[in-house]
């Protein structure tokens, strides 16, 4: 069974193998993605951010985000969170000021980058063949949580040069994914 | 040429949660107007969970794979209901704002020009017609204002039509949103205006012009002070104590 169909079993039916079977694919990364933050108790968050799958299952939107997208988003709120005692601020649909769509910038379609977001093992791919020093800067800020700065310093380079191999790094992944899916 | 959006790095530490809270703020106002940095916010989100919650093809298995979820799913969850998962949730208390941070947040006080400055910066400073602006020269109102743990420089300015920001370097990153009215930047060119990021890094000297209209409304989040090039904009920049 896929993630979408567990988590839709969740959501609809409180399905309780589905949340074994989503806690089995996933807490164990989760886990090592808490404590690599930097966060103490990271077991405990970990419990918080399957509690919180199982309670708002239903708000789930499959058409924004991939399952694995949207468990990242949300262990990524509960560390910070952890770390910084303070949220950070969102943009609000609610917003008067919210501007749904935009005229200058030919990007593509919405739509044609959510499509990209459901495929996490395509992400996953392209990311694995990176150059070793792209990837590397790519694992100090996702999974470390350093800055491009603090990353910079770590891997002994220039600021410029680390935020030349994360332009590098991002383009060649999205070139990838729009070659491999059309 | 002129690039209008938020920086790759300053959206990557965004969507990472590492931001400083300066530049946090300018990317949730700049998001609030412009859906395609929140595409690629989405879009490094996705990259995050595959580098994080992705499996790797043909990788050896790792040889205790479940031993935490069988550990959690055999002592801390009890699943033999869903009322008792229901109940350790609810324990819980509030957790919208991990899901949906946005809506777990009141909407600000409304306003009459409640639609000038997106709620992330009318949440830190109120609404615009409250600002206790400082008016160092005519057609000039300034307002500074700090964040707690940022290293940014946070400032509000309010220039009228032909205005001119002297030639400046910057200590790091400068990025301004235009809130209202119109900027242009007369060494690189480029016409800025609502929604729209405006940025210089250290080492980029360039000197700007409020377009012709309404007064230019900017929020600025700089790295570090300006550099002034020349006597008239060292005295300028001395003096309104942005150098």
């Amino acid at each position: 069974m896929d993630d979408a169909t567990l988590l839709e079993a969740i959501g609809q039916r409180r399905d309780t193998s589905a949340f074994e079977e989503l806690c089995r694919r996933y807490a164990t990364k989760l886990r090592r993605y808490v404590a690599g933050r930097g966060v103490g108790d990271a077991e405990s968050i970990v419990q918080e951010v399957m509690l919180v799958v199982w309670r708002r299952a239903d708000r789930f939107d499959p058409g924004r985000a991939s399952v694995a997208t949207w468990l990242y988003t949300i262990a990524r709120n509960r560390a910070t969170d952890a770390l910084r005692k303070r949220g950070r601020p969102v943009p609000d649909p609610r917003d008067p000021a919210f501007v749904v769509t935009q005229a200058r910038t030919p990007d593509p379609a919405p739509d044609a980058a959510t499509a990209r977001h459901q495929q996490i093992a395509a992400i996953r791919y392209a990311m694995t063949h990176l150059p070793a020093e792209q990837r590397a800067l790519l694992n100090r800020v996702y999974i470390d949580g350093q800055t491009i700065a603090e990353a910079a310093r770590a891997m002994n380079v220039p600021l410029g040069t680390a935020k030349s191999r994360l332009r590098l790094a991002l383009a060649s992944v999205r070139t990838q994914l729009s070659v491999s899916h059309g | 040429m002129a690039e209008y959006h938020l920086p790759d790095a300053i959206l990557l530490e965004y969507a990472t949660g590492v931001a400083d809270p300066g530049h946090a703020l300018i990317a949730a106002c700049h998001l609030t107007l412009c859906p395609r940095c929140r595409a690629r916010v989405a879009e490094l989100e996705a990259f995050g969970a595959a580098l994080v919650l992705g499996d790797d093809e043909g990788a050896p298995a790792d040889p205790s794979p479940d031993a935490f979820a069988d550990r959690l799913l055999a002592e801390v969850f009890d699943t033999s209901s869903a009322a008792q998962l229901d109940a350790a949730s609810e324990a819980l208390g509030s957790d919208l704002d991990l899901v949906e941070p946005a809506l777990a947040l009141e909407p600000p006080e409304q306003r009459p020009r409640e639609g000038v400055f997106p709620w992330p910066l009318q949440r830190v400073i109120g609404p615009f017609e409250d600002i206790p602006w400082r008016t160092p020269l005519p057609g000039l109102q300034t307002f500074d204002f700090q964040l707690p743990g940022a290293t940014t420089i946070t400032r509000m300015t309010r220039a009228r039509a032909g205005m001119k920001v002297a030639r400046h370097d910057h200590r790091g990153l400068e990025l301004d949103l235009i809130l209202a009215g119109g900027l242009h930047d007369r060494t690189r060119g480029g016409e800025f205006e609502r929604g729209d990021i405006q940025s210089a890094s250290e080492g980029v000297t360039h000197s700007l012009e409020i377009l012709p209209g309404e007064p230019c409304l900017i929020l600025s989040v700089n790295e570090g002070n300006f550099v002034p090039d020349g006597l008239v904009s060292r005295l300028l920049y001395r003096y309104l104590g942005w150098s």
